[in-house]
């Protein structure tokens, strides 16, 4: 993705751009689920959305399913998109609580076109008309990432980045400053760089074996530091979303790809064995099981810097914070596209540098609390893990945000950063942090008033989705 | 508890805004608005009743929302329509810059127009960016029209605010809000009653010597901040060693030209003056540092233009928070900040957005005001850190514009070293000013950035010199087609 992009805006007669990478360093690999953001990356590069689709097995997404997590037999779905409509200049979601509290049970998933669609597994690309019923929604995909990085490589290949294959055993630094001066491979090539963008993953090569930048480790509101991933065949028809299912120490991900599903389960080995986990995981598989499970090990966190001299840690090099809003992605996209924005000189000027890190540090920052929440909005006291997670003093920034929508279900809203109020109000009552108090502008309208408009939007919801196609129907049609 | 009585101290603009907000708002819930619009003997005139004849283009939705129909207030506030804020002589007294309300240029690539006007400016050709917007334009050539609704022309590209009598404007928003049910109550306040935790008000007692009970009071009794202030005791902040400003005369004299479509913010030895163009007539103000300017010296300069002169005294700074207990301050009991950028009524309007959105029960937790006080406190100093910024960059050599303060608030200390460095704009959450207004400013102001974007170095530079000359004379041609300003006006409240 970095290569790509910077193949896309840097010119060729300014800039050169290599790739080192070694076929003996498998890649990880759990980035596979999306958020919409990676449409503009794809669009971006120019490239034909169902050529990608069709050469790395993608599926749309509409959203990510939540089973288990607030409590056992709890389900919801965070759709990318935003529920219902106003009522006289009042946000939807006050008027679906004005109801709640009044005793109607209908669950805000049933305003959401994309939840609707998504449980019926169907899909079509939304027309965003401003004037339609329903408010618009956006889609992500769901790819084979070990595929969609050899599509990459051939687009960068073709707009002249050298690929070369090998493995970094040496990497000299300048004496003056420490910056990096060159690379040495195993072959003993010598590659020499003005600025190295650090893609080694969670053991970052450059960023930290030899600049030694440092790691700030949020283990203690993140617990789960390991994985555990197998595919398996499909089942059933073509689900547009993600799921996650929270288990007893940790959760799984189901990842439904054109031609397989991709399974993994996160949990923390202080509260579950390697085996035991991989025993869980095999036990909660769609279809049969197609490989052996592979088991990942990582630290949950943020790398200090993430750009430190002339260096640049993109993807897992510069933090992870684990796959349950499928931010991954999304982490790396922003560090590029804020390298792009701050492309240096070769005089690397502070004043750069920490630009970027003070935004790199905020884009982390927002998701984390946004992850911390699934987890500390519990009310499940069967494991060990969650006692834990719901005991634990939480990020300052996050209990803010929690206690206003407690108090009055109002989202806090940021500049830099993703998700925005629909996200944040999917979860929060998802995970059954509900307003006490709805909003006082409808502390005088007769309910009656509020249920027609609430029953049109989820007739027009309704409709709206059996309107669609289904998702294999379309991708047989589209890809 | 639900807040049933709010009491709004203060009948000037603010005052009057904060009812009619408050009244369409909560129109069909049974709450009872009241607002204390006596002055008591000798209070000082609020800046703001003066200081909001500029505005924002927030204010044509704010009406919309409101459904005060914008013909109506036209008239009744003879107001003309403005597209944009010209500064002149800021870097030197021949040389102007218009401060649009709208985009700049177009979207060449995913980066703000400006950068490729840097890149031109470093290959040696130095356009303005106003060159590139048809409000500025237009502006400019005394044109005018509404924009239009149809995304696919540049004619949709802009926005629009106005200018207007504040005394009519009030008059106008007392009669909409009392329509709406306020209840004017025709006395002055002359003492608070502080609750038993000493965070809440308890009731006011009037110069009638009636006792006042409310939920939730909301001072709009401007400067002296009678209630937040002056009872509540939420201190003061003063921005004076940055904004040295406190002394203002006003007057107005008969419009000898046709209204421009636009504010006019000159720098001046010793401070700056506006001129806002209303229907006959043209509205000026002298702003200046009373310690370095004799104010009778300033009182005389404006005695020879207008028949009526009045001298308003202001302190800009804002108050720690704006909402403490069940008092929320808003205008200039909430802060002040002088109207170089136009921002007195947009202020306003956002305290009382805010505080709709977060209309509190009377056993509401702090956490709605806490909210509350962080956005309003971002708007407040976002506001501050572009004003303050004319005076940073300006190239006189006089005070107070050559003075350098002693430390900048380190928010715009880091815009001034992000822009220098590489036309990079830093926003922060919760304010009022743009991407391009910034940029306008930055460049208005002489600052040519070091570098620019690689994201404006795709194309050559006869590329992008012949696709930028292609979009100003887009801009000119499509600004030129509008109607004289006057002309419009005249068809469209006839």
């Amino acid at each position: 993705m970095a290569a790509a992009s910077l193949a896309r805006f840097l010119r060729p007669d300014q800039c050169s751009i290599r790739l080192v990478e070694s076929a003996e360093i498998g890649i990880v690999g759990v980035g596979e689920a999306t958020v919409p953001h990676i449409r503009f990356f794809n669009q971006t590069l120019g490239l034909d959305e169902a050529d990608f689709m069709r050469k790395t097995h993608a599926t749309f997404k509409l959203g990510i399913e939540f089973v288990n997590w607030a409590r056992l037999g709890d389900s919801y779905i965070h759709p990318f998109g935003d529920y219902g409509r106003p009522f006289r200049g009042v946000k939807f979601h006050q008027v679906w609580n004005r109801l709640r509290l009044a005793g109607d049970t209908a669950p805000i998933d049933d305003y959401s076109l994309p939840i609707e669609a998504a449980k019926h597994a169907r899909f079509e690309p939304p027309t965003n008309d401003p004037q339609a019923t329903l408010a618009g929604f956006g889609y992500a995909f769901q790819f084979d990432a070990t595929l969609f990085a050899p599509y990459l490589r051939a687009w960068s290949e073709q707009r002249g980045v050298r690929r070369t294959e090998g493995r970094v055993v040496d990497v000299a630094l300048r004496g003056t400053d420490g910056f990096i001066e060159s690379l040495t491979l195993a072959s003993g090539e010598k590659i020499e760089g003005d600025l190295f963008i650090d893609c080694s993953g969670f053991f970052g090569l450059l960023t930290e074996k030899h600049l030694h930048t440092g790691y700030e480790d949020w283990t203690h509101w993140l617990p789960c530091d390991r994985a555990v991933a197998v595919p398996c065949e499909s089942a059933g028809p073509l689900l547009p979303y993600t799921r996650a299912t929270a288990h007893g120490a940790g959760w799984q991900w189901r990842i439904p790809l054109q031609n397989r599903t991709g399974n993994g389960h996160v949990y923390s080995s202080k509260f579950m064995s390697d085996d035991e986990a991989a025993t869980t995981l095999l036990k909660h598989l769609d279809g049969k099981a197609l490989a052996e499970p592979r088991f990942l090990k990582f630290v949950t966190g943020r790398r200090k810097k993430t750009w430190n001299r002339n260096c640049v840690a993109v993807g897992l090099s510069g933090g992870f914070v684990e796959p349950l809003e499928s931010t991954s992605i999304y982490l790396i996209q922003a560090a590029i596209t804020h390298l792009i924005e701050l492309f240096p000189d070769r005089n690397f000027d502070a004043v750069n540098l920490d630009e970027y890190n003070r935004v790199m540090d905020l884009e982390f920052e927002r998701v984390r609390d946004f992850i911390v929440l699934h987890y500390h909005a519990t009310e499940r006291d069967d494991t060990p893990l969650w006692n834990y997670v719901r005991k634990m003093s939480i990020p300052d920034s996050l209990a803010y945000k929690m206690e206003l929508f407690r108090e009055r279900g109002v989202v806090v809203n940021y500049k830099v950063g993703l998700f925005f109020e629909p996200s944040w109000v999917a979860v929060y009552v998802g995970q059954r942090i509900l307003p006490k108090r709805f909003d006082p502008l409808l502390d005088d309208t007769p309910l009656e008033e509020l249920r027609r408009h609430t029953g049109a939007l989820r007739t027009a919801v309704q409709a709206g989705a059996r309107a669609m196609p289904t998702q294999a129907d379309f991708i047989a049609r589209y890809v | 508890m639900e807040v049933r009585d709010i009491v709004i101290v203060g009948g000037g603009l603010a005052g009057w805004y904060a009812a009619a907000r408050l009244g369409h708002a909560m129109r069909g819930r049974k709450i009872n608005v009241s607002v204390v619009h006596g002055a008591p003997a000798g209070a000082p005139a609020d800046p703001l009743d003066v200081f909001c004849a500029s505005t924002l283009p927030a204010q044509a939705v704010a009406h919309a929302e409101l459904g005060l129909e914008e013909r109506l207030f036209m008239r009744e506030c003879r107001a003309t329509f403005k597209l944009a804020t010209e500064y002149r002589g800021f870097t030197d007294p021949a040389r102007s810059y218009m401060l649009p309300h709208g985009e700049i240029g177009a979207r060449l690539e995913a980066v703000g127009f400006h950068q490729f006007i840097t890149r031109l400016a470093q290959a040696g050709r130095t356009p303005d960016l106003d060159e590139f917007s048809v409000p500025a334009i237009a502006a400019r050539l005394g044109r005018f029209a509404h924009p239009s609704q149809d995304a696919r022309t540049v004619l949709s590209t802009y926005e629009y605010s106005y200018h207007f009598d504040t005394q009519a404007y009030t008059r106008l928003l007392r009669g909409f809000a009392q329509r709406l049910g306020t209840v004017a109550v025709d006395a002055g306040l002359a003492a608070v009653e502080r609750g038993a935790d000493g965070r809440d008000i308890a009731a006011l007692t009037l110069s009638d010597g009636q006792r006042i009970t409310g939920d939730l009071f909301i001072d709009c009794s401007g400067a002296r901040s009678a209630l937040l202030g002056a009872a509540l005791e939420v201190p003061f902040d003063s921005w004076r060693g940055w904004l040295p400003c406190d002394r203002a005369v006003v007057t107005r004299v008969s419009a000898l030209e046709p209204p421009a479509p636009c504010t006019r913010v000159t720098a001046e030895p010793g401070g700056w003056s506006w001129q806002v163009p209303l229907r006959s007539e043209l509205e000026q103000a002298w702003f200046f540092d009373s310690s370095r300017v004799d104010p009778d010296t300033a009182l005389k300069r404006a005695l020879r233009g207008g028949a009526s002169v009045s001298e308003v005294s202001f302190v800009n700074g804002r108050h720690r928070e704006a909402w403490r207990g069940n008092c929320v301050a808003v205008g200039a009991a909430a802060g002040f900040l002088e109207p170089l950028a136009s921002t007195g009524l947009r202020l306003i309007n956002e305290g009382m957005t805010r505080l709709i959105a977060l209309f509190p029960d009377r056993d509401s937790a702090p956490v709605l005001a806490a909210e509350y006080n962080r956005m309003m406190g971002a708007m407040y100093d976002g506001a501050r850190d572009f004003v303050l910024l004319h005076y940073l960059l300006s190239r006189r050599a006089e005070a107070p514009w050559n003075v350098e303060p002693a430390a900048l608030p380190p928010s715009l200390a880091r815009r001034v070293e992000m822009f220098r460095y590489r036309g990079r704009v830093v926003l922060e959450d919760d304010e009022i000013f743009e991407e391009p207004d910034w940029a306008c400013t930055f460049v208005g102001q002489g600052e040519r950035p070091a570098r620019y974007s690689i994201l404006a170095d795709q194309a050559n530079d006869a590329d992008v010199q012949a696709r930028v000359a292609k979009i100003a004379r887009i801009m000119q041609a499509a600004a030129q087609k509008l109607p004289p300003h006057q002309g419009y006006l005249e068809r469209y409240l006839a």
